[in-house]
């Protein structure tokens, strides 16, 4: 191994060690305060960093070449998904997109509004959505009571799932349907849209979370690629051929 | 909140019944009996197979819930595993296997709740038994790393008798054994996140703590791509530290109040 490849792994040592530490104090801000250091601007400064040292780790280390590749993709994709990638291309290139929000819509009536996380804004999706139906399933309960009792919430069993009958409405008509429940949201036109809360009184209104999907196919082309260069490094090539000491090259 | 208790249920007896069989086999190796070690370890596995499958029958899905399941599953994992790294690669510490298998059971059997649960609507998911199968598969591999790295601390031959790998090379050969899998089930978290909660990362403390972990191996690769062989207690140390951060997502991050998190239902 020759002085540069040990320069700059001494170089990727420290940028490792430094985003251990600052993932262990973002542990301890909760969700929300992690999420606002992660974006702060010396954290970016540290993105950018991270992505240099990435790109040269994937030119010097050839073998590596896929995992490397695989995290400057999951990065690209996050600086382009993030808040700031989000103003960046409204500055540069004018794409208004909503990055996350709510919208709540009454059962049989459609909407386009969306209260922005970020500054509680209303803004407009180009589309409408409509709430068909909303419905809450329940396992059926452990110990049935009286039958008269058995409408009271208190005796039913523990939710199964909450589900939004949802269409997409696009200049008056109908171009996408789909019931929207937990773990199954809906994608149409650069956006998904969740199941986040509803009217736990009368099960008149639905609130779904609306999020924009710029970056993810980075992220997860990065994802594959990253898993597919670990499986291929570490059990094909390393653990199956019995090599004792690593090559970088 | 929580103390320790014994569970006189059906499941409560069997995982005590595998624990003694673990620890009875630990013994036993430990006094050089090792063909009734081997013996009563595949003993106690079958039990902890059975308590799983009774667990299973019990609740109407795949005991990985909560940590009561999880710990369980761990104590069905470990047999297997050291059966596998044996065979496959030469890897000693046979009797430590034994050993993480009593521990794990330990809190099933008596500290945590037992309690059945349905799955919440958010586990609903097919990504539910993989995410959690391939850390738990992942945990195991670097519990046998970390116990490789004390013995290359304690410069001792982990197996007398027996003519197993260089500590420090068997460390090596664990952690990459485990480091795909703990890959796979951060990526498959992350997409799970994405269809439950509305983002592939939430900097939700779980997350970020199994972050910092897999951040340790990687920092270990880098380290050992540089050095090889020649500072093995700095090697052993990177593996020590990853598995003290796996523990602290596995535990303190679920039970302790500092960390509100997404994953609280895995109580």
């Amino acid at each position: 191994m020759n002085k540069l490849h040990y320069s700059m792994l001494w170089a990727a040592l420290i940028i490792i060690i430094l985003l251990i530490l600052f993932s262990i104090y973002g542990a301890f801000l909760g969700s929300e305060g992690a999420q606002n250091f992660f974006n702060c601007p010396v954290l970016m400064a540290y993105w950018f960093v991270l992505g240099l040292m990435l790109i040269a780790g994937s030119i010097i280390f050839r073998r590596l070449l896929l995992i490397h590749i695989g995290c400057i993709l999951v990065l690209l994709g996050a600086m382009l998904g993030s808040d700031a990638g989000h103003g960046f291309r409204q500055k540069l290139l004018g794409i208004n997109k909503i990055h996350k929000g709510q919208m709540l819509i009454y059962q049989g009536q459609e909407s386009n509004k969306v209260k922005v996380e970020r500054d509680s804004m209303t803004e407009e999706l180009p589309f409408s959505i409509k709430l068909k139906k909303f419905r809450v399933d329940y396992y059926e309960p452990k110990y049935p009571r009286h039958s008269e009792d058995k409408f009271l919430p208190s005796h039913r069993g523990a939710v199964r799932d909450y589900i939004s009958s949802l269409a997409v409405i696009e200049n008056g008509k109908t171009v996408a349907e789909k019931n929207v429940e937990v773990n199954h949201p809906l994608h149409y036109g650069g956006y998904y849209f969740y199941q986040h809360s509803y009217d736990a009184q009368d099960g008149q209104y639905s609130v779904l979370m609306v999020v924009s999907d710029s970056g993810w196919a980075f992220v997860y082309a990065g994802y594959v690629a990253l898993c597919v260069g670990v499986i291929r490094r570490f059990w094909l090539r390393n653990i199956l051929r019995k090599k004792d000491v690593p090559d970088g090259n | 909140m929580y103390r320790m208790e014994i569970k006189y249920t059906v499941q409560g007896v069997l995982i005590y019944l595998a624990m003694a069989g673990y620890l009875s086999a630990f013994a036993a190796t430990l006094l050089k009996y090792r063909r009734t070690g081997h013996s009563l370890y595949l003993g106690g596995f079958i039990i902890a197979v059975f308590c799983f499958a009774y667990r299973w029958y019990d609740v109407h899905h795949i005991p990985m819930q909560n940590l009561f399941e999880v710990f369980l599953c761990l104590g069905v994992m470990v047999f297997p595993i050291s059966l596998f790294c044996r065979r496959a690669f030469r890897i000693g510490g046979y009797g430590a296997d034994m050993l993480i298998g009593a521990m794990v059971l330990l809190p099933a059997g008596f500290v945590f709740s037992a309690e059945p649960q349905q799955l919440p609507p958010a586990l609903q998911c097919w990504l539910f038994v993989p995410h959690v199968a391939v850390y738990m598969l992942s945990y195991i591999f670097m519990a046998k790393a970390a116990f490789q790295a004390l013995a290359q601390f304690a410069g001792k031959n982990p197996n007398p008798g027996e003519e197993p790998l260089d500590p420090e090379v068997a460390t090596y050969y664990m952690v990459q054994a485990g480091f795909p899998l703990l890959t796979l089930g951060l990526v498959l978290g992350s997409y799970w996140g994405q269809l439950a909660w509305g983002d592939y990362w939430n900097w939700d403390p779980k997350e970020l703590w199994s972050l910092a972990a897999w951040l340790v191996y990687v920092g270990y690769f880098h380290f050992r791509c540089m050095f090889g062989k020649k500072y093995p207690r700095v090697n052993s140390t990177w593996v020590l530290a990853g598995m003290a951060l796996i523990v602290i997502t596995l535990l303190w991050a679920n039970l302790s109040r500092l960390f509100p998190s997404l994953h609280s239902y895995a109580t």
